[in-house]
């Protein structure tokens, strides 16, 4: 479990501070890399950026997406993760307070694995991302890595 | 339509037993209404006298039943359902019948008893009927008439079941008696007198001995007086089934008499009832008295009617029940006694058993009773007795043959479970049909083989059971699918049995009419395009159908007419029109419409003239075809309206400037010729017919010139207006052909031909001989004026000398020089100065002053006499602008009288010496004194004479003493003749002029009279005379005058021209018959003409004695040596007054054919120009003169156009069209133009067309205009659509904006409660309870204003979402949500009444909302009640379903109803009842998006019910 990472691209200080507190109280001890907008989301799936050197074989097991980020926002990381074949199998699960028909109906049809509105209640949210973590992390299996 | 509804009974409150009865109070058979009526109320009082029913008041609801099925249906519902009626009775007609019993009684098993006689055709569990089948009322009568009065029968009536039917059994009678049916005849319902007559002379050609007529109401009226007129009662005997009391009062005594009837009841029946009867109904209010004493009738329908009320109330008594089965198993073994006698129920057929009775009607209107047949039992004819009690659980029985029929048809059968809508049998033709195998659809259910439906299967199957329940049967198209998916459209037919195997079926026969349904389509679609050709066509076009009504029109034809009326023939005469020949107007049937649908006739552009429904008055071209169904039948008439008003209108109007132009050419006094190029002549008018002496056909192909004086002259102008185009007032002399010459002067201008080629010159002469001669004459006048030896001035009004002659120099000593410019008082002497300006102001008022006697002066101061003619002077429009004044010295002349005076001394001795006999004469008639040539004509001596009468010597005596009688009176008389007597006998004809004498003191003394021998002239005058006989036969007007101014003799064809007698005629000078306004040119004339000789063709005016003047014209001739003047006139007052006429009127036309905006152009048959109008040459920037000649196609080259015109003229009909488009090839920068352009024909006398007119209006701006409106119109859907694009901006807005709340305003929410709740978790220790309870406040109105957020997304998204349509059953939905309810809360005591398939058609999520948050509503205020209730149900209010969800829970204060759908409004605080209060909004804005309605009625602690409503 120890090289399963958490890619956690969410802007909000708040939504990051509670994300891995709801995370830690499940016991999930995973590493969890937070992206603080979607660029960086990409540079660090592409080793871009400041991940220029990144190791592009460890990739994260599991994508907790907002949907409005700064500079490119979650659909279209979304859309560039399924794009490219490096990424395209990785499980995304967007995680986002909005739950606009019309944001679901993108979300799937871009291929999302999951798609989970945060409740407001901490108590809620906190049951929620971590039924997410030990479904992703522990009982899926995910797809075998797709080399260059 | 007029009903009417009473109620009988006294006690109608409290409990009693209601019985319907439906007489016919208005409509066709209205006048048994009141009968009807008055015997259900005898026999209901009847009664309740007895008891009334189980111990009830029986009630009667009267209806009227408005004798049509429509209105007997609608009384049978409203008594059934309404007043809760338990039976009906009813109806008189026949097809309100059947509607009632089928449509009313069986479907809600109510019993109907019926009180008419009828053909038999009802059968239903609920029918009784107490009248006569047609074998009651026949089966006794016919034999009965044929052994009373021969065999052979004529049998007639309208075409419907009852007549039918009767007939039907009658002729089965006759048949088997071995008569004869002599004839057999069927008429429509409301048949024509005309067509009653043929009926009457087919009757009364076929021998019969009896006449059986079968007509219902007025029909049979009109044909019993048509037949009584005839004389036919006398040959044959009549006998009908329905003639009676009531029918007879509508007819005259000799009608009514002697007919025979036969039916159950008559009035004369001797009954114990009848009698009693009759005197409840003289008890009656209204009633006068017993028929025929009074208005008291019964007839066999009121009879009846006695019968059912009373078989009801017995049957009700005897049931002991008035529940419909029961009453109905009473009825069925019914007997009773009414005034018939007595009268049993049939209860196999329904129908009693009832008596029947001959009887024939008498003259006061009563009928005897002939024969009682006794009770005859109830037969149906076998046209009815097929369908006898087919109803459910009658068809198993041949179940095996049946299923061997269902192999071989070859229609689609399937037997279907009833209750489970399974296929359980398909038949061959089936499986063919929807292309299935063999039993391959038996076990599926029967929607397989409907198309695809909104409808659930269990809704179909509930609503197909519906109908068989009701109907039986049930009819209709249905779209199928066949395996293979495609469609197959059906004829279907359903009905439900019970099958001996399958148990409940409903049997489905299916024939294949796809084609059918594809030509239908078709035809639809055909239908659609022939309709928007109809309605494009510029011509009116109406369609007349069948039966003459005018069924459509289009477009057009309601332009033309100004809207349109659609009646029928007979209402034609609102199509107000008139016969343009003969101004007649337009029957309704001699329309073209009418007289195709009437007699198939085809007429063909009729032209008449309309008043169109505004007013206003047009003149169309008519035609009217007939469309003939393939039989040859008419089916309908087709009317075409042209409206060529306008067309007529120009036509009328060329028609007139052409004829003006042509008649004004001939009438021209000028010659005018056109000359061809090589100087021929081409054409002349009759001037110079006239001027040459020659006939038109023998000028025209002649040289022009050689008809002049001078050929080479003439050659020479001609040939200058080829060259210079034209010459004006070029002098010439045409010689006629007897030598006469007339100077003319020429004016000619070249016409030429489209290329511009000189083909012709146009010359028109102007006579100078008159203008010459009058020429001449001034020149005289002027020298005769010149050469007088009186002075002769002329001056203006203020005195001022203008002219002055030489004589005048001489007379005054002024020269000319010296006086013109000075004022005229200069010649007269002071004393004279005041009557010089007497004399202007007489000048100035157009008076003339004459010889009067007056003294000048002369330069040289010298005084001397003159005598001074004064006239004023006038310009030739008749305005006095000065005078002339002619002034003779007479200073000799004075001396001279004095001179004569003396000389007067001398006397006598002149009068010896005259030789005209001389006489004085006392005043006795004694002769005083004569002179020596008197006794030369008597051959007296003077010495004989004197003393003598005077009289004596005359051949006349008498005369010549009057002549002196008249002397004595008058002073003198003048020119008196009489014929001297000489003593030898010797007659001397002689003039006397004889004046008195007076003595110095003035007493007459005596007569002196002057004879003048005018043997010599009588003598010429004869011989002259001679000459002159034509003078007394002449038409002209012929006159003798003398110069001084009087007519010396007229002829007969004066005095009758003038009216006025000779004598009349002579006695005054004729200037005074002459008009006022001609006199001074006559004067001046007759001067003239003294000098010269001889006056031709002057023209004035002559008063007649009625005081109309005749315009003659004069030629005369002066005789010098007699001094008279011989003159003839000719009476040209005609030819003046319509030349004057035709000058105004070609005035007029020129005037608006030269100002109309409209363009004119006249083009002879090769499109040159003959001329155009002011508008026409302006739209080409030309003049008038420069078209014509030219061709119009050489200046506007078009060939298309070209071959209109050509159309045109080879067609001879007219061409018009609007806004057509024209480029001017030679200025194409005026663009594109458009025109409405008419192109006319016109007719010469020949018929050919010979001329067009061309016309043509600019509406360019009006196509701009237009044009602009069409710009307008895109502009405003390019701003609709720019305000759509903004809304939809608007609307993007408010979806980002959801979009950002639902975001953005939830994720400080999270952090305020995750925070806290981190706190509350990680710093326990670190906050007491106070601030945990703080803490806990935070995350609960964090987590509050969440669900606030997502509720007011959730109301937004409904506000934006589309709506979808369909069926949704709410109670489904209420049923699944109370099921959720139940199990989130088992421990809740919870009732849910949820009314069974509420079925609303709406968008289901949405409707699945409201009911969610009602119900949810409903669940949350009842939750503090111990038992909960919660309803859902419908009613129906004024026809709308309105849904309700009721609660027995919180309630709420009625106060703030309407604030319960506001956003966030909550009567409850959130500790009582949680929640947002967003839920009624929402639920307000779902209903609302519906287009319905929502509403809440409840009170605190009492519960609430939310209504609403779903259109």
């Amino acid at each position: 479990m120890a090289n399963k990472i958490i890619l956690l691209v969410e802007d909000n200080p708040d939504d990051i501070e509670l994300t891995l507190r709801a995370l830690k109280k499940s016991k999930i001890m995973n590493e969890v890399t937070v992206a603080h907008d979607g660029a960086e989301a990409l540079d660090y799936l592409f080793g871009t950026g400041e991940y220029m050197n990144r190791d592009l074989s460890i990739m994260p097991t599991v994508i907790l997406l907002d949907i409005k980020l700064p500079k490119i926002d979650g659909l279209e990381v979304l859309r560039r993760i399924r794009n490219h074949p490096r990424t395209r199998l990785l499980p995304v699960v967007i995680l986002t307070s909005s739950k606009e028909d019309q944001d679901l109906l993108h979300g799937y049809s871009l291929g999302v694995n999951s798609y989970v509105r945060k409740p407001v209640d901490f108590t809620q949210f906190a049951e929620a991302v971590s039924n997410l973590g030990l479904y992703w992390l522990l009982l899926n299996e995910r797809a075998p890595l797709q080399g260059e | 339509m007029y009903k009417r509804k009473k109620k009988i009974g006294d006690d109608a409150l409290i409990d009693s037993i209601r019985l319907g009865v439906m007489p016919p109070l208005s409509g066709l058979v209205e006048i048994y209404g009141q009968e009807i009526s008055s015997a259900a109320t005898i026999a209901c009082r009847e009664v309740n006298e007895s008891g009334g029913v189980l111990g009830k008041p029986l009630e009667l609801i009267i209806e009227d039943d408005g004798s049509l099925p429509e209105s007997a249906v609608s009384a049978a519902n409203t008594l059934v359902e309404h007043h809760h009626c338990v039976a009906l009775v009813g109806n008189l007609l026949s097809n309100s019948r059947i509607a009632v019993a089928y449509r009313v009684a069986e479907p809600h098993r109510i019993p109907y008893l019926n009180f008419s006689f009828y053909e038999g055709s009802i059968s239903s569990r609920y029918f009784f009927h107490f009248a006569a089948l047609p074998n009651q009322q026949i089966d006794k009568m016919i034999p009965y008439m044929q052994k009373r009065y021969g065999p052979k029968m004529f049998f007639a009536g309208n075409n419907y079941e009852w007549p039918r039917g009767s007939i039907d059994a009658a002729r089965r009678i006759l048949e088997k008696s071995q008569g004869t049916i002599v004839g057999e005849e069927y008429c429509p319902i409301g048949i024509a007198l005309d067509d009653i007559e043929r009926l009457l002379d087919v009757v009364s050609e076929s021998g019969a001995d009896v006449f059986v007529p079968y007509f219902a109401g007025i029909d049979q009226v009109h044909l019993l007086v048509a037949f009584t007129k005839r004389g036919l009662k006398k040959r044959m005997a009549v006998v009908m089934g329905h003639y009676d009391e009531v029918m007879a009062s509508h007819l005259s005594p000799e009608v009514r008499e002697g007919f025979y009837s036969s039916n159950t009841y008559f009035m004369n029946v001797a009954t114990q009832e009848n009698r009693r009867y009759k005197e409840q109904l003289l008890a009656q209010s209204g009633i006068t008295g017993i028929w025929p004493n009074g208005n008291g009738i019964l007839t066999n329908f009121g009879e009846g009617t006695y019968l059912c009320v009373k078989a009801f109330a017995k049957a009700a008594n005897l049931a002991g029940s008035v529940e419909s089965e029961a009453v109905v198993n009473a009825l069925e073994t019914i007997s009773l006694n009414g005034p018939q006698g007595k009268v049993e129920m049939d209860h196999v057929t329904h129908h009693a058993k009832v008596n029947t009775y001959l009887s024939r009607c008498q003259l006061d209107g009563t009928f005897t009773i002939i024969e009682h047949f006794g009770a005859i039992d109830p037969v149906i004819p076998e046209r009815y007795s097929n369908f006898q009690m087919s109803g459910p659980a009658y068809l198993d029985e041949d179940i095996r043959i049946q299923a061997r029929m269902l192999e071989q048809m070859t229609e689609a059968v399937f037997l279907v479970n009833a209750n489970g809508g399974t296929i359980v049998y398909t038949n061959p033709s089936s499986e063919k049909m929807f292309g299935y195998g063999k039993g391959e659809l038996i076990g599926k259910h029967v929607s397989t083989l409907n198309a695809p439906t909104d409808k659930t299967p269990e809704t179909i199957a509930e609503e197909i059971n519906k109908i068989l329940y009701r109907k039986g049967i049930w009819n209709g198209e249905i779209q199928n699918i066949k395996k293979d998916g495609t469609v197959l459209w059906s004829s279907a037919s359903i009905s439900a049995f019970t099958h001996a195997r399958f148990g409940e079926v409903w049997m489905s026969v299916y024939r294949d009419i796809t084609g059918r349904k594809a030509a239908e389509v078709s035809l639809h679609d055909n239908q659609e395009l022939l309709n928007t050709i109809l309605e494009s066509l510029p011509v009116g076009l109406w369609i007349i159908d069948g039966d003459g009504k005018i069924s459509y029109s289009n477009t057009a034809a309601r332009k033309i007419w100004a809207g349109a009326r659609y009646i029928d023939i007979e209402q034609l005469g609102e199509y107000k029109g008139w016969w343009i020949n003969s101004g007649k107007p337009i029957g309704p049937h001699e329309w073209a419409g009418s007289r195709a649908i009437e007699k198939g006739e085809t007429s063909n552009e009729e032209e008449i003239e309309i008043e169109c429904f505004d007013g206003t008055h047009k003149i169309i071209l008519d035609s009217g075809i007939p469309l003939r169904r393939s039989d040859g039948s008419i089916r309908c008439a087709v009317t075409i309206n042209y409206d060529i008003t306008e067309r007529k209108k120009i036509e009328e109007a060329l028609r007139n400037a052409f004829a003006y132009n042509r008649r004004l050419i001939e009438s021209s006094l000028d010659p005018l010729a056109t000359i061809s190029a090589e100087g021929k002549i081409t054409d002349v008018n009759a001037a110079t017919e006239r001027v040459t002496g020659f006939h038109r056909h023998e000028l025209i192909g002649t040289d022009f010139s050689d008809y002049f004086t001078e050929p080479d002259k003439a050659r020479a102008g001609y040939q200058k207006a080829f060259h210079e185009g034209s010459v004006q007032d070029y002098a010439l002399i045409i010689r006629h052909k007897d030598g006469h010459p007339t100077p003319v002067l020429y004016n000619a201008s070249v016409y030429t031909d489209a290329s511009g080629t000189v083909i012709g010159v146009f010359a028109a002469a102007r006579d100078m001989t008159e203008h010459r001669k009058g020429e001449q004459a001034k020149a005289k006048l002027a020298a005769i004026i010149e050469s007088s030896d009186d002075a002769i001035m002329g001056k203006n009004l203020d005195g001022i000398i203008e002219s002055w002659n030489s004589g005048a120099e001489q007379i005054y000593g002024y020269t000319a020089e010296e006086i013109i410019g000075k004022n005229v008082s200069l010649l007269a002497p002071e004393t004279r100065k005041e009557e010089v300006n007497e004399i202007l102001q007489k000048i100035k008022q157009g008076e003339h002053v004459n010889h009067i006697e007056t003294e000048r002066i002369r330069k040289d101061g010298n005084h001397f006499a003159v005598s001074l003619t004064v006239s004023p002077i006038r310009d030739t429009s008749g305005n006095i602008v000065g005078a002339s004044s002619i002034a003779r010295n007479i200073t000799e002349r004075k001396q001279v009288d004095e001179n004569l005076r003396i000389a007067n001394l001398y006397n006598r001795s002149l009068i010896e010496v005259s030789l005209d006999p001389l006489v004085t004469i006392s005043a006795e008639g004694k002769i005083t004194d004569v002179n020596a040539a008197t006794e030369t004509v008597t051959g007296f001596t003077r010495n004989e004479l004197i003393g003598t009468d005077f009289s004596d010597y005359f051949t006349e005596p008498e005369k010549a003493r009057a002549g002196y009688q008249e002397v004595f009176k008058k002073g003198f008389v003048q020119d008196y003749p009489l014929e001297i007597h000489h003593r030898s006998g010797h007659k001397t004809p002689v003039l006397y002029n004889a004046t008195v004498y007076k003595n110095t003191s003035g007493t007459v003394i005596g007569v002196f009279a002057a004879a003048r021998n005018i043997s010599a002239q009588i003598a010429a005058e004869k011989e002259r005379e001679k000459y002159f006989t034509f003078f007394q036969l002449s038409t002209d007007l012929m006159c003798i005058a003398d110069p001084r101014g009087h007519f010396k003799k007229v002829n007969p064809a004066f005095v009758r021209s003038l009216g006025f007698s000779q004598e009349e005629l002579l006695a005054e000078p004729f200037i005074n018959f002459i008009h006022p306004d001609d006199r001074e040119t006559t004067r001046y004339e007759i001067a003239l003409q003294l000098e010269r000789g001889y006056t031709l063709n002057f023209e004035n005016r002559y008063q007649c004695k009625t005081g109309a003047y005749l315009w003659l014209s004069w030629t005369a001739t002066f005789n010098y040596s007699e001094g008279l003047i011989y003159a003839t006139a000719r009476d040209i007052t005609e030819t003046k007054n319509s030349a004057e006429e035709l000058k105004r009127v070609n005035e007029k036309l020129e005037t608006i054919f030269s100002n109309t905006h409209m363009m004119f152009a006249l083009l002879d048959t090769e499109f040159t120009f003959i001329r155009v109008n002011r508008a026409y040459a302006e739209a080409d920037e030309r003049s008038p003169d420069f078209f014509p000649g030219k061709n119009h196609f050489e200046l506007y080259p078009d060939v298309e156009n070209q071959t209109i015109f050509q159309h045109v003229l080879d067609s001879g009909t007219p061409y018009s069209v609007s806004a057509k488009p024209f480029q001017y090839s030679d200025h194409p920068e005026r663009g594109t133009t458009y025109w409405d352009w008419t192109l006319c024909p016109i007719f010469g006398s020949s018929g050919k067309a010979t001329n067009l007119l061309f016309s043509l209006l600019n509406v360019t701006e009006r196509k701009m205009a237009e044009k602009e409106i069409q710009k307008l119109n895109e502009e405003l859907e390019h701003r609709v659509m720019e305000r759509t694009a903004q809304l939809e901006a608007a609307n993007k807005e408010l979806e980002a904006f959801a979009y950002s709340v639902s975001h953005d305003l939830r994720a400080p929410l999270r952090s305020i409660d995750g925070f806290s709740h981190i706190l509350l978790e990680d710093y326990v220790n670190c906050i007491d309870e106070k601030g945990k309870e703080y803490l806990n406040r935070v995350r609960m109105a964090a987590q509050h204003m969440a669900q606030l957020i997502d509720d007011m997304l959730n109301l937004s998204r409904i506000t934006r979402s589309q709506l979808t349509f369909q069926s949704v059953n709410l109670s489904e939905i209420a049923a699944a949500i109370s099921k959720e309810l139940r199990q989130s809360q088992p421990e809740r005591r919870a009732e849910f009444i949820i009314q069974e398939n509420v079925v609303a058609r709406g968008d289901p999520h949405l409707l699945k909302i409201v009911m969610d948050n009602l119900i949810l509503n409903a669940w949350k205020f009842t939750s503090k009640h111990d038992a909960t209730r919660i309803e859902f149900s419908t009613r129906t209010v004024e026809g709308k379903t309105e849904y309700c969800v009721r609660d027995n829970g919180a309630g709420f204060d009625m106060t703030y109803a309407t604030k319960l759908f506001g956003a966030f409004q909550r009567l409850h605080t959130t500790a009582e009842f949680p929640g947002t209060g967003i839920g009624l909004a929402t639920v307000q804005r779902i209903i609302h998006k519906h287009g319905g309605t929502v509403w809440a009625e409840g009170s605190t602690g009492q519960g609430a019910s939310f209504y609403f409503t779903i259109p």
